[in-house]
């Protein structure tokens, strides 16, 4: 397809997102927020990662669909996106689409600082933000624990300085979770970020928890394993429960039953499809499935791998 | 580190396929017509090694390799892949060292016709002709075609091809680079999930074993 008719496109795309946005403002959005515990600051519950699907170089044709995955997000209530100067090119796609969108106001950008060399890290913090193309990033998490000693301290300060706002840890997959669990007993984090879904549930036993008494705001990471949960799943029909809960893809339950863990901030599932951002955020609903739904949706989840 | 092992294979992907191959069209696209070109100097480079011209198949492949390195590696796969930045470096090498032995055409002989010029040859055509065609085999537009002096997998298997014709320890060592992008290749594509990467492994096996010592 010529670049223009997909110009052509995109713009149809923005113009629709724009009167959707306006339409649910109307009715009141029932956009699902959570409150950042360090502040009370609210902020959306369903959020946007960039891992692989934003890398796309200076493909001009992927960075429109980016450009049309961040439209869809805003217009219906998004505000968090998570990337990593590890991601490749994908600070820079997000920069490009938030150009193109105008900055959208409700934005929350998170950030990482990934480098082994401590004196690094402030220089690569500005890089990002200015890749990013904002006067400041909100949130600056050091990615999967790397040189943390030496980057929690400048973070610290840089947020003292008002140069960021919140300061961060991440880990995925279950990685280290004793050393991170040791740094958000220690540190005074706002937020920390890792990966939980109905599969992968050992956060359940310590970080969550702790998260919560701690007061850290949690970022839940990887919710379909990078999509290999929500392919394997989908040949099997949703269960009985689906309309109980309200959801009409394994997404939006999976989704359903990460968000009702009361321990969770934002979950932050990456797509490059406009219409999975609008699934996605059409998840995070007020009304959240109890303990005894959301045990059974784990075991039917399980029972299907 | 422990950790490490809970690492899989494709954890160290950073893009999508789709990407990937996009990168093919949108470079051909870049550099057109050098995609037509560039496979019939490939030929023209062939014919010169097989009638002893030694010094213009080393220094036309010296310049393919700062292209690729230059134009693809670094001006394109480096934005979504960093890993690859790391490898234009090798590129460079390889151009010098083919330049080098460039100079030192006048000591470079061709080999005697033996079953490793049929291997050579087996190479070759796999660069030039088999690897245009994997883009349209496989669903992807003829843009995307991966072309031998354009894209690096063709580069380097047929740059292991025409060195192999080649009977100079000197042309032995300027098959290390082009086998250890065979290996790079191999092992991306097999992240990806792509069965495409049999075709640089084959040609790592066969540059290992055509580097084997013999007597």
């Amino acid at each position: 397809m010529p670049l223009t008719t997909r110009r052509a496109l995109l713009r149809g795309a923005l113009t629709a997102a724009a009167v959707h946005a306006s339409s649910t403002d109307a009715l009141g959005s029932t956009l699902l927020t959570r409150q950042i515990p360090s502040t009370g600051e609210p902020v959306p519950a369903v959020g946007l990662g960039s891992w692989i699907t934003f890398n796309v170089g200076d493909d001009p044709l992927l960075r429109e669909e980016c450009t049309a995955v961040m439209a869809a997000f805003f217009a219906d209530g998004g505000a968090m996106i998570d990337s990593s100067p590890m991601y490749g090119s994908s600070q820079a796609v997000i920069g490009h689409g938030l150009a193109r969108l105008g900055y959208p106001a409700g934005l929350f950008s998170a950030e990482k600082v990934w480098t082994g060399a401590a004196a690094d890290g402030p220089a690569q913090v500005e890089r990002s933000r200015r890749l990013w193309g904002v006067p400041r990033l909100d949130l600056v998490q050091v990615h999967n624990l790397l040189a943390w000693e030496a980057h929690l301290p400048r973070l610290f300060e840089m947020k003292a300085a008002g140069r960021l706002r919140y300061v961060g840890i991440t880990t995925s997959e279950g990685r280290r979770h004793d050393l991170f669990e040791r740094i958000m007993r220690e540190q005074p984090l706002d937020f920390v970020q890792f990966t939980y879904n109905p599969v992968d549930r050992e956060a359940e036993d310590r970080l969550l928890p702790l998260a919560r008494d701690r007061g850290q705001a949690v970022i839940v990471n990887r919710p379909f394993q990078q999509g290999a949960l929500t392919r394997r799943l989908q040949p099997h029909p949703l269960p009985g429960w689906a309309g109980e809960l309200g959801a009409a893809t394994w997404a939006q339950a999976i989704l359903r039953f990460i968000l009702a863990h009361p321990a969770v901030t934002v979950v932050i599932p990456a797509t490059s499809r406009a219409d999975h951002v609008r699934e996605n955020l059409a998840a995070a609903t007020r009304s959240l499935p109890d303990e005894a739904l959301r045990r059974r949706i784990a075991a039917d989840v399980a029972a299907r791998l | 580190m422990s950790q490490w092992s809970t690492y899989r294979p494709e954890d160290f992907l950073l893009f999508a396929p789709r990407t990937y191959w996009r990168l093919f069209e949108l470079h051909n696209e870049a550099w057109w017509p050098l995609p037509l070109l560039m496979p019939p100097l490939v030929l023209l480079l062939l014919v010169l090694a097989l009638r002893g011209r030694v010094l213009p198949v080393l220094l036309a492949l010296a310049l393919v390799w700062a292209f690729v390195g230059w134009a693809f590696v670094s001006g394109r796969y480096a934005a979504i892949n960093w890993a690859a930045g790391y490898a234009v470096p090798l590129f460079a090498l390889q151009a010098a060292g083919l330049a080098y032995a460039a100079f030192r055409a006048p000591h470079i002989a061709i080999g005697r016709m033996s079953p490793a010029h049929w291997t050579a040859g087996v190479l070759i055509i796999v660069a030039l002709v088999v690897y245009p065609l994997l883009a349209p085999l496989q669903g992807r537009p003829w843009l995307a075609a991966e072309i031998v002096g354009l894209a690096p997998d063709p580069t380097a298997i047929a740059s292991i091809g025409l060195l192999m014709l080649l009977r100079s320890p000197l042309a032995a060592w300027l098959r290390v680079v082009p086998s250890l992008w065979c290996m790079l290749a191999a092992l991306t594509l097999w992240t990806m999930g792509s069965m495409q990467g049999w075709l640089p492994l084959g040609a790592l096996a066969i540059a290992l074993y055509a580097g084997r010592p013999t007597r």
